[in-house]
């Protein structure tokens, strides 16, 4: 535990003591609240709920959650500390964890600086908390799941560039497959069963589905199954490069 | 606290293949995944959830466990759906929901629930049996449901609007399911008792003149309960625990006026023994007020025959807390209905979302009501009493004599009088209660006992300005009219009813066929009466004509909402219509669900009670409302007596907060920029109407006056200039709520980056100075 402490703390320090974090959390602030008010009238809808606010952070994870992972592994292997962090006395689990865990504060600091949205429609209507909390615990893990494809990616590829675009695109088809249309598409390609297997995998369906306060049992293992086999395939990798 | 073997590297020694070295390969990837996804698909089939919603929205509450638990006979819930191919995109996830909210019911008595699916083709044996179960089709598209236990079915036509499809948490589809299988699990059709001098059920026209439809909410309530008809002079009134056969479950009573006082203690007692009431009193019957005909030489309401337009529970509400002026109406600015192009009628209520609590299941469906000449309810519920608002006014009411409501709005000299009315208006600070629901442990009204029978009255004698009609049962002298029983406490006897019209000068043309009530109750109906399904309200204020096809034998003609061209300055806002039941006439009424006494007096509840109050009465009447377009008046009146009927459980499913949260504060800073330039705007107009009066004034003279037609040409300019103005402050307000929206906006989108940006900068900055240091 305190070797992943240990590797939490480098990563996290790396991450906030470049220019890097601040840029990505600003960013992020900008997307994730902007959208919300310009394109999906939240004001205009009166209704105290932040529905609309958590539909768009999947698509917003897309893109940041490979701008934040792209570096866990790439930037080692591009500067040859790969073999130099694992010769010293870690396991690749405990080096994998700690990056990992340090991402992942990096999606929730992002999601930390857009509590401005609940004082808001606290200050302007009465919202469900429950509901509330529901929607940030599913953009976290949504964002956690997007760091650990990026992660395992980052692990096959010394460009952070190529790793940005092969998990932005996982990233997007995960998203894609809960838009009723694309599932309607796929519904009409391979039936019933690639639709529920579609809608299954989507990362939108899931989060949607917290974001009306309704964790299923199903969503919560799907993420953390995401989360755990990414993890589990970055090891793999790590290991066969090792080797 | 790390593990000693932490420390080391965690290669294996050259040689030594290990059990987790076989997992790190790639063949060991795959297998994993195949675990992974093992697990995944049989965790989805669990159905396993959490819900963090405050009214738990996504769960079965106690109320469907409970009703549920009572099921001893296969009731099959069968779900008709049309061939995703056919279903527009985003209601294909809705058919997954709605087969997960079904074996959730299913969990529960899974041996007596049973869950079919059919997917409806065209021209398939399913689209057959949709349609012949009373499933009506949406363009072409099936997504209705039937609930089916032995001979009896239940319908639900059309699923998705009552599933949370973008956003809202607010499912309403276990309060249909589950009021479905209660409705076909029950053993006996539910009892209503209705006691109403009115005539609900449509009225036959002497000599062979057209009927009158039934009201749609008579119709609506026949189509669901038995219906027995209560007379007005009733000595007591029995709950179906009372006796099981002539006992009524719920009493509705509709402008009970000149209700006696052995009535209203039998309504008294029925409550105390558990009872459910729903009342529709009002200030200003306009149906009452057309009752009876005319007869020369007296004022309409007057003549023998004629209902009092006046109607109260008297010394029942005191008790109960509240106060209600049968001889007031409300007037609302806030809530006038446009009668013309430049002139609202604030005793003709428009209300919308704003005054309907809509987290009541009573109303939460209903987007616009339309009240006539209602009256208001002022107080707060007597201990022991819970009071639940439904609708209320705007703050911006006050309560006017009932003259009002005989003025004709669309002559000049109405038009003077509702000017005068508004310049004299001075609103009162709260709003007044329009239709609420008390509930819990009541107390008689009539602790002294039981009240003395009122004597017999002469034949004929003199109305004397009580209830000329009277009702059977007898009264006295004088006060109460020909026949009439003793007027209650508080229904202010003395109110002669004020001036009627004397005819419609311009009827309007027949009126169509009873606007489709059920349309805008809920999508459900037992079998036979399969409800159509509900259709989009209306804008709330936009009043458009119903489309109606016009039906021979349709004697009441609509309200003339769209004024028509000036004729006769002596017509009246509204026509005489048919559907009233002279009150000593009342043939065909039984005492069905009535005993002639009761021998011991209750002196508070045996069980709590409930008692639903509505200040209008006039809104029950589709054949008044119709030209309105949708209102959500039946709607509402229903889902009372629906919810009344029900059981506990039933009641437990529906008073589930609903989960629409507006932006009430969005909503107070529109309200606040408006009374901002209320003021000035009536200043405006004040003197925009003073120089009306002089130019109009100066019209006549001009001719021998020229210098005062400069004076009017002046007088004209300013009167465009006051019209700039006006659109320069309602311009200014709208100004001012754009900037405090726009100002959220911008705060949110802008505040969190520049906090971040200036922490980077604090970081990098702090950095330079320990590097400088070093």
């Amino acid at each position: 535990m305190r070797n992943v402490w240990i590797i939490f703390k480098r990563e996290l320090k790396s991450y906030f003591l470049s220019p890097m974090a601040y840029v990505l959390i600003a960013l992020f602030a900008i997307f994730t609240i902007g959208i919300p008010f310009g394109l999906a009238s939240f004001i205009e809808r009166n209704n105290a709920s932040l529905y609309w606010f958590f539909f768009f952070h999947p698509w917003v994870y897309m893109i940041f959650g490979p701008a934040i992972g792209m570096r866990l592994w790439s930037e080692e292997h591009r500067m040859g500390t790969t073999e130099l962090l694992l010769t010293m006395p870690i396991s690749p689990w405990q080096a994998i964890w700690g990056k990992f865990l340090a991402a992942t504060t990096v999606i929730a600091s992002m999601l930390l600086c857009t509590i401005g949205m609940v004082f808001t429609i606290s200050y302007l209507g009465e919202p469900d908390t429950g509901v509330v909390w529901s929607g940030y615990i599913g953009s976290l893990l949504v964002g956690a799941a997007s760091v650990a494809i990026t992660c395992a990616v980052s692990a096959v590829t010394r460009n952070q560039i190529v790793c940005v675009l092969i998990s932005a695109f996982i990233c997007f088809l995960l998203v894609v497959f809960g838009i009723p249309q694309v599932n309607d598409f796929l519904r009409g390609l391979g039936g019933e069963w690639l639709s529920n297997l579609a809608n299954g995998l989507s990362l939108s369906f899931h989060q949607n589905e917290m974001s009306r306060g309704l964790m299923r049992v199903e969503s919560l293992v799907y993420l953390l199954s995401i989360i755990g086999f990414c993890l589990y395939l970055t090891s793999v990798i790590i290991r066969s490069k090792r080797s | 606290m790390s593990n000693p073997s932490d420390n080391k590297p965690s290669a294996p020694a050259p040689g030594v293949r290990k059990g987790p070295g076989l997992l790190l390969t790639s063949v060991g990837a795959l297998v994993v995944a195949g675990i992974v996804a093992a697990v995944n698909w049989g965790v989805s089939a669990t159905n396993g959830r959490l819900d963090f919603t405050e009214f738990k929205t996504h769960s079965l509450t106690e109320g469907t466990r409970s009703i549920v638990e009572r099921v001893d006979t296969e009731v099959t819930l069968r779900l008709f759906v049309s061939e995703n191919e056919i279903l527009p995109p985003q209601f294909v996830p809705a058919v997954e929901e709605t087969m997960n909210w079904l074996a959730r019911y299913k969990e529960l008595k899974p041996d007596l629930i049973k869950v079919e699916k059919k997917v409806v083709t065209p021209t398939s044996d399913e689209e057959e049996q949709a349609v012949t179960s009373g499933i009506q089709g949406n363009r072409g598209m099936f997504f209705g449901m039937t609930i089916t236990c032995l001979d009896k079915t239940a319908i639900i036509n059309w699923v998705p609007e009552l599933l949370s499809i973008a956003g809202s948490e607010d499912d309403r589809i276990e309060y249909y399911l589950s009021r479905s299988v209660s409705e076909v699990t029950r053993r006996d059709r539910k009892r209503i008792g209705l006691m109403t001098p009115l005539k609900l059920a449509g009225n036959q026209m002497p000599f062979g003149g057209n009927q009158s439809p039934p009201w749609a909410f008579y119709s609506d309530l026949k189509s669901q309960y038995e219906v027995k008809t209560i007379d007005m002079g009733v000595k007591a009134i029995q709950t179906t625990s009372q006796d099981a056969k002539e006992g009524v479950d719920v009493l509705v009573l509709v402008h009970p006026a000149g209700i006696s006082e052995e009535s209203l203690y039998a309504v008294d007692q029925y409550l105390l023994d558990g009872g459910r009431i729903v009342a529709f009193v009002d200030g200003y019957s306009y149906m009452a007020s057309q009752s009876g005909g005319q007869q020369p030489g007296m004022p309409p309401g007057m003549s023998p025959g004629a209902v009092d337009t006046g109607s109260s529970l008297g010394k029942l509400l005191t008790t109960w807390g509240y106060s209600f002026d049968s001889t007031k109406i409300v007037a609302d600015k806030g809530a006038s209905t446009p009668m013309g192009r430049d002139f609202n009628t604030p005793i003709l209520l428009t209300l919308g979302k704003e005054q309907i609590t809509k987290t009541e299941n009573v109303v939460k469906d209903i987007t616009n009501l339309w009240f006539i000449f209602s009256g208001g309810f002022a107080g707060s519920p007597a201990t022991g009493l819970n009071e639940t608002r439904y609708v209320s006014t705007t703050a911006g009411h006050s309560l006017v004599g009932t003259e009002y409501a005989t003025i004709n709005p669309q002559t000049p000299e109405g038009q003077q009088k509702f000017e005068e009315l508004e310049r004299k208006f001075s609103p009162e600070k709260n709003p007044r209660l329009l239709a609420m629901r008390l509930d819990g442990n009541f107390k008689t009204s009539f602790p002294e006992g039981k009240p003395a029978p009122a004597p017999e009255k002469p034949e004929g004698g003199p109305p004397g300005g009580g209830f000329p009609g009277g009702f059977p049962g007898g009264g006295p002298q004088g006060a109460q009219g020909a026949e009439g029983a003793p007027a209650p406490a508080a229904t202010p006897p003395a109110a002669t009813p004020p001036a009627a019209p004397a005819a419609a000068a311009n009827p309007a043309p027949a009126a169509g066929t009873p606007a489709p009530v059920s349309a805008t109750t809920p999508p459900i109906s037992i079998d036979p009466v399969p409800a159509p399904s509900t259709p989009a309200a209306p804008a709330v204020g936009t009043p458009t004509p119903a489309p109606g096809t016009p039906a021979p034998g349709d004697a009441t003609p609509p309200l003339p909402l769209t004024p028509p061209p000036i004729q006769d300055p002596t017509a009246n806002l509204l026509p005489p219509p048919a559907g009233v039941n002279p009150p000593s006439a009342a043939p065909g009424t039984a005492s069905a669900g009535t005993a002639p006494t009761t021998t011991e007096q209750l002196k508070e509840s045996k069980k709590p009670g409930t008692v639903y109050l509505v200040a209008d009465s006039d809104m029950l009447c589709d054949l008044l409302t119709r030209n309105m377009g949708e209102t959500g008046n039946v709607a509402m009146a229903l889902n009372m007596v629906d919810e009344a009927a029900g059981d506990a459980d039933l009641m437990k499913v529906r008073s589930r907060g609903a989960a629409i949260r507006p932006f009430s504060t969005l909503n107070k800073i529109k309200e606040q920029a408006e009374t901002k330039i209320r003021s000035e705007l009536q200043k405006l107009e004040d003197e925009r109407t003073k120089l009306q009066e002089k130019i109009s004034t100066a019209k006549t003279n001009k001719e021998r006056n020229q210098a005062l037609y400069t004076g009017l040409m002046q007088d004209q300019k300013s009167q465009i200039e006051i019209g700039q103005k006006k659109y320069q402050l309602v311009k200014k307000a709208k100004k001012e709520i754009d900037e405090q929206v726009n100002s959220i906006k911008w705060k949110n989108v802008l505040i969190p980056p520049i906090v971040v940006a200036l922490a980077g900068i604090v970081v990098f900055i702090t950095r330079r100075f320990n590097t400088a240091a070093h």
